[in-house]
């Protein structure tokens, strides 16, 4: 078990974090069985007034996680530092079981949080509390995740061994090497950059020609467009983005962008990356809602707009950043190219 | 303008201190009229004036103003249309003692869209209307009573509301200030606004600008 | 955007007219964030410290141990180790401990050989008093603990005993002034013939080898080929040395956090008792604000807007607060706490530096648990109902 500050951190925000979220857990129980939006009886104004409180925690909540999530990766690179073969925050991952998948959870938890706050966002600006049973029935999903965060959070820590050997980057995304990282590290870089700049403006094309249609299978098809470019940006970034922006065609690591020797530029992308698919999955989302009647439809239609336009802005820049990082690379080496 | 349709109100129902402030009471104010409710205390009058204020969700029966429902507003939008069309002066003044003058005459402002180069404007415009330019900077509680009542007006009329109502206005008046008031929403309802106020006072329900005068006793109405 | 501004603008106005009631709580916030961020930036301190120092060493040591305890090693293994592929130098060096009874210190010898360039390392370090590094017999450098010791100055001579009850006088012909005072602060420098007598070791023995490794990346493997071919030594690995420093000095920090955190606990506890316990006064106010149109969310974000306000500012307090005392006044009493307890105490003064990541890390120990705290007080308060006000129950 390693006990350092940035653990202890970790530990204090995770916990203050679930007693809240557990909190909101608890009213969304009381609001799912005993709302009656017809009711003028003191209890449902009660219940009114906790669905604030719940709201309010969850918007608290995502700010902490997402300092949760930079705070993790702070201190998986602290931890790297003690744990023998882990050179970054890879091989602090790779240390146990619970690693990666805490990982994932913590993303995940992220983005339902994101995407419950746009249900709040929608239902805040309703008359009659049209969407609140429905918000607070996935409320009773999402609260629960964050238990399950901490828990792998818990594990992992408590499992770190500094006795125990890992794996560093150069390991795990090594070029015919064993594992998914190392499968796709071994892409082929050149066949991966057609499909990722092939892509782009099919996306760009869908999005600004369905941004003045504004039907609903256009909206369905953006979102899904959206889930599929963004799981193909993460090959992209560990196939051919992070070797130009390490200047080293054999290093794939997708976690050490975010050091300063490279200039912090992975918060850059990942914000852009993550920014872009929250947003581009909205409409098609969102379009869910509007069979809800009129006032949920005209509500969401807005909403559907704002979050289209800026997707597409944000993919754009998504698009452009490493393009550029390729660019001055391949400018300024003059010795041949990074693949070749 | 305010129409009130069988509405009651019965706080802490069902337990033994259960009280009916308001029982069954209809009642309707055209636009740009004047409107007294009068009756001892206890009588309801508040209660009332707090349901057409949207102040608070009647337990049953139903308000509309302008045409539109405002008794099953969710919270939010009964204070967005308080913001929008209801100015209220209350009994007890209800000013933040140790705030300037100004800065309570722009409470109402404050969550609003607008500069604070807008508010500054408004809160001059309405000070002007009071004749308190000169004691803007001063605390409110070195102010005279009849002072603080002109703040209350003043703030009442920050946003601009169709709807004024006034819960004893001149209570803590002499006869010579509630006779200057009542000039002053008198003026008000030259504007268009439509005026409800509850008091026991004949300078208040006796004054000629006064369009209708109903009864309350025991949550019940009744017109004059 | 105005609307926000606005609030703020209230709520600034607001917390001047209760400013000693909220300087309480605001000075009580700061001095806990004091206590943490002293805490990290010390060990960080300590740690960059420790770092430079550890840079400076060989990539492999190789001792000889006896019943688990260090003893001289038979210098013809010099000659075994030139068969193991990817080392580039072998040193053989002479150092030891030398115990002064009368102020209860020990001193660190370390013998330098001018031919064979032994201590390479500590070319590094820059040295007062000499040009390069070049000792004759009876000549010392001494480190700055040592001169304070024996209050000693360049040109004046040092004695020392030998194993066979002699003295013998050194000249001190330069003094480290350390990069890191953390190695060389009770170090003496003799020339290794002086070293060995006064260490007394035998001829034909050293204390140990300094190994250098050619390939970085190999020295986990050599290391093991070293323990293959001498059985009995042990290989102690730079990288192992680092990474023992940083635990021992993470561990001594989050150690003093835990304990720390008890506090914190109980700031929590007392945050949420304050902000719960809503003044009549308070009360009335906030009725106030609702019945002239302010809705729960405004009243919220003013709420906001005064914990961001308080926590903050209490924050940058203790960060200031923590960083003099430090970087300025040396941690005084906190730093044998982490560092620990010794006689020759290097007083060392500590590398100024603040990152990110410990900010990161103070923001979520301190001002996090704060806002967390204060959720829940805050919508209560701003759930006030205004017909309370109007009625005036």
């Amino acid at each position: 078990m390693i006990l350092n500050p940035w653990v202890i951190a970790m530990y204090v925000s995770l916990l203050g974090m679930t007693a809240l979220y557990l909190y909101a857990w608890i009213i969304s129980l009381q609001i799912v069985k005993r709302w009656d939006a017809a009711s003028m009886e003191q209890g449902q104004l009660m219940l009114e007034r906790r669905s604030h409180l719940a709201a309010i925690i969850i918007q608290y909540g995502f700010w902490i996680q997402v300092m949760s999530l930079v705070l993790f990766y702070v201190t998986l690179e602290s931890v790297s530092e003690v744990i023998p073969g882990a050179m970054c925050a890879t091989g602090s991952l790779q240390a146990n079981s619970f690693g990666f998948p805490s990982l994932f959870v913590k993303i995940a938890a992220t983005i339902l949080c994101v995407l419950w706050l746009s249900l709040h966002h929608v239902d805040s600006r309703l008359e009659d509390y049209r969407l609140t049973p429905l918000k607070f029935r996935v409320l009773l999903f999402l609260a629960p995740l964050v238990v399950v965060d901490l828990a792998f959070q818990f594990f992992y820590f408590m499992e770190l061994d500094p006795e125990i050997i890992s794996s560093c980057c150069g390991v795990v995304f090594e070029i015919e090497g064993k594992g998914l990282g190392a499968s796709v590290a071994s892409l082929p870089p050149y066949p991966m950059m057609i499909a990722f700049y092939g892509a782009i403006p099919f996306l760009l094309l869908v999005g600004l020609v369905f941004a003045r249609e504004a039907t609903p299978w256009g909206y369905y098809t953006y979102s899904g467009l959206g889930v599929l470019f963004f799981l193909l940006s993460i090959l992209a970034i560990i196939s051919f983005i992070s070797p130009y922006v390490y200047e080293a065609p054999t290093l794939h690591c997708p976690f050490c962008l975010m050091r300063q020797d490279y200039g912090y530029i992975g918060y850059l992308l990942y914000l852009l990356l993550f920014g872009a698919f929250l947003l581009s999955l909205l409409p098609g989302l969102l379009e869910l809602l509007k069979g809800k009647g009129l006032a949920v439809h005209q509500v969401v239609r807005g909403l559907q707009r704002k979050a289209l336009n800026i997707s597409l802005v944000l993919w754009g820049l998504f698009v452009i950043v490493p393009t550029l990082i390729i660019v001055v690379y391949e400018m300024r080496s003059g010795a041949g190219h990074l693949f070749d | 303008m305010i129409r009130v349709m069988s509405v009651s109100k019965v706080y802490n129902k069902g337990e033994p201190n259960q009280v009916r402030a308001v029982w069954e009471v209809s009642l309707h104010v055209p636009q740009g009229e004047m409107a007294v409710v009068r009756g001892p205390s206890g009588s309801g009058k508040t209660t009332l004036l707090t349901l057409i204020g949207c102040f608070a969700r009647p337990s049953s029966g139903e308000i509309q103003v302008a045409g539109k429902p405002i008794s099953r507003l969710p919270e939010k939008f009964m204070t967005l249309h308080r913001r929008k069309h209801v100015g209220m002066m209350f009994q007890q003044f209800n000013l933040i003692q140790d705030l300037s003058v100004e800065k309570n005459v722009a409470i109402p402002l404050y969550p609003l869209q607008l500069s604070g180069r807008l508010i500054d404007e408004r809160v001059d415009a309405l000070l002007h209307m009071v004749r308190l330019d000169k004691r803007r900077a001063f605390p409110v509680k070195r102010l005279s009573g009849g002072e603080q009542q002109r703040v209350a007006i003043a703030r009442a009329l920050a946003n601009d509301p169709e709807i004024v109502l006034a819960d004893e206005p001149t209570a803590h008046l002499d006869t010579a200030l509630s006779q200057e008031l009542m000039t002053m929403l008198q003026a008000l309802k030259a504007e268009g606004r439509t005026i409800v106020i509850a008091s026991h006072d004949p300078v208040v329900y006796g004054h000629p600008s006064v369009d209708r005068v109903l009864t309350m006793k025991d949550g019940c109405l009744s017109e004059v | 955007m105005n609307r926000y501004l606005n609030l703020l603008d209230f709520t600034l106005y607001s917390l001047l007219r209760r400013k000693w009631k909220i300087l309480f709580l605001m000075l009580l916030f700061s001095y806990l964030v004091f206590l943490f961020s002293s805490v990290l930036l010390l060990t960080g301190a300590i740690k960059n410290e420790a770092k430079k120092g550890v840079r400076a060493l060989p990539d492999i040591t190789i001792q000889r141990l006896t019943a688990g305890r260090q003893v001289p090693i038979p210098a013809a293994y010099g000659e075994k180790l030139r068969e193991v592929f990817g080392i580039e130098e072998i040193e053989p060096r002479i150092w030891g401990y030398y115990f002064v009874a009368s102020t209860q210190a020990n001193y660190t010898i370390l013998g330098y050989d001018n031919e064979r360039d032994a201590w390479k390392d500590l070319g590094r370090i820059v040295l007062q008093g000499t040009n390069g590094v070049s000792l004759g017999e009876g000549e010392a450098i001494l480190g700055e603990g040592i001169l304070k010791d024996r209050y000693l100055r360049l040109g004046q001579t040092l004695s020392l005993d030998t194993p066979s009850q002699t003295t013998k006088s050194f000249q001190v012909v330069g003094a480290f002034k350390g990069v890191t005072n953390l190695l060389t602060y009770d170090v003496i420098l003799l020339n290794q013939r002086d070293a060995r007598e006064i260490l007394g070791v035998e001829e034909g023995f050293v204390t140990d080898f300094s190994v250098y490794i050619s390939n970085k990346n190999e020295i986990t493997t050599v290391a093991k080929k070293i323990m293959q071919i001498l059985p009995g030594t042990r290989v102690v690995i730079k990288n192992q040395l680092a990474r023992t420093y940083d635990m021992v000095y993470s561990w001594r920090s989050g150690f003093t956090l835990i304990t720390l955190l008890g506090c914190l606990f109980a700031f929590a506890m007392m945050v949420w008792e304050r902000a719960s316990g809503l003044s009549a006064e308070e009360k009335r106010e906030i009725g106030i604000l609702k019945a002239t149109g302010w809705d729960t969310s405004d009243i919220l974000i003013m709420k906001s807007w005064e914990g961001l306000g308080i926590s903050f500012t209490s924050f940058v307090a203790g960060l200031i607060g923590s960083y003099v005392f430090t970087f300025v006044l040396g941690a005084p009493l906190l730093k044998s706490l982490i560092l620990g307890w010794s006689v020759l105490y290097p007083p060392f003064t500590f590398t100024p530096s603040v990152s990110l990541d410990q900010i990161l890390v103070l923001l979520s120990l301190t001002v996090v648990p704060y806002l967390i705290a204060t959720v829940i007080p805050s919508w209560r308060a701003a759930t006030v109902d205004p017909d309370t006000v109007i009625r005036g129950v």
